[in-house]
């Protein structure tokens, strides 16, 4: 290990580059929670759904007013139907009307795999939660690993 | 049922309206409630002080989430300053009640500084004007015309995150400014009323 430092250090190169960070499939904090859901068994050229889930849990509701939308992160991997989607392709659950108020909204997001091999999908989903106490504004990015294969 | 027991029940009914404060609240076209609040420096404002004048009255809480996107990305932005150099009178309200998120002096006084805002914020901690006015957001935007009638009740504009990147129709549209400009030019008010978004005012 040593040899190799000093071998990169003397060759000018950087030590030990960080992997590039890989967002987590789910995300949560007070009031909400986040999911990426990638299909099982994708294939190259075959259109394909990722899935996004929101939950506002713990007193918090989906604040319904908001336009929640999704925008899918670039990637070599896959074409994404849309560089965002919309309000109008969520399904949202009616709130429980208990103590949790738990409701949940899921947005389907459509693409077509390109490159067979491991991958990671997903993007950043801005949404609203609210209490009686406060509102949030989340904008949270998740991704989840999918097997393309050919 | 006699004249007398129709009088006796309109009497309690308006008894119990005064007793109440107003049940049902003001709508465009309908006269402004007046109102007289202290602002963050200490100062008196009093509405019917503005008579000639037009006003919009603002809902105001600095920290929700809606409220900040607007004043630093969306469209509150310099907004009210720019109306102020045009002879506009911008009065920003919190009316928070004591203890709730973003409510009082303190909290009215920080968010005037971090949105730079050169306009009056109003703490109305016992929410009178605020359900006076049925302010049910923030922001919750109204405007009174110059012979202090409501003209405009609802959002700042068709983007409901507050951030202008959302708008309705994929154009943004500033419903204060449409207001603004129809007054202006001596028109009805083409959209009187809008379906304010935002979070809840803190009553």
């Amino acid at each position: 290990m040593r040899a190799l430092l000093l071998a990169s250090l003397l060759l000018g190169a950087p030590a030990l580059a960080a992997p590039p960070e890989v967002a987590p499939s789910e995300a949560k904090a007070t009031g909400w929670k986040v999911r990426a859901v990638a299909p099982r068994g994708a294939h190259v050229g075959v259109r394909a759904e990722l899935e996004i889930f929101v939950e506002a849990q713990g007193g918090y509701h989906l604040n319904d007013d908001y336009p929640i939308n999704f925008k899918p992160t670039g990637t070599q991997a896959a074409r994404f139907d849309a560089p965002r989607i919309d309000r109008s392709a969520a399904t949202l659950s009616t709130c429980a009307r208990d103590a949790t108020h738990k409701c949940t909204a899921r947005m389907p997001v459509a693409f077509v795999a390109t490159v067979a091999g491991p991958a990671q999908l997903g993007g950043t989903l801005a949404f609203s939660a609210c209490s009686d106490a406060q509102c949030l504004i989340q904008k949270v990015v998740v991704s989840a690993p999918i097997s393309i294969e050919k | 049922m006699d004249m007398t027991k129709t009088q006796t029940m309109l009497s309690t009914v308006g008894l119990t309206l005064a007793l109440c404060g107003p049940a049902i609240a003001a709508e465009p076209g309908a006269p402004a409630p007046d109102f007289t609040l202290t602002d963050t420096d200490g100062k008196s404002v009093h509405l019917a002080d503005y008579k000639g004048k037009v006003v919009v009255l603002e809902w105001f809480n600095p920290h929700c989430p809606f409220v900040k996107a607007a004043h630093t990305k969306g469209s509150l932005v310099i907004y009210a300053k720019k109306e102020q150099d045009k002879g506009i009178v911008w009065l920003s309200i919190n009316s928070g009640s004591k203890g709730k998120d973003g409510a009082g002096l303190e909290s009215s006084r920080a968010g005037r500084a971090t949105f730079a805002m050169a306009n009056p914020v109003l703490v109305d901690e016992a929410g009178t004007v605020g359900h006076s006015y049925g302010a049910t957001n923030t922001p919750h935007l109204f405007v009174i015309g110059k012979d202090q009638k409501l003209v405009y009740k609802g959002a700042i504009d068709n983007s409901p995150d507050g951030e202008g990147a959302s708008p309705q129709g994929g154009k943004l549209v500033n419903y204060v400014d449409a207001a603004l400009e129809d007054l202006a030019a001596g028109r009805a008010v083409k959209t009187p009323s809008t379906k304010a978004y935002g979070c809840s005012v803190k009553y």
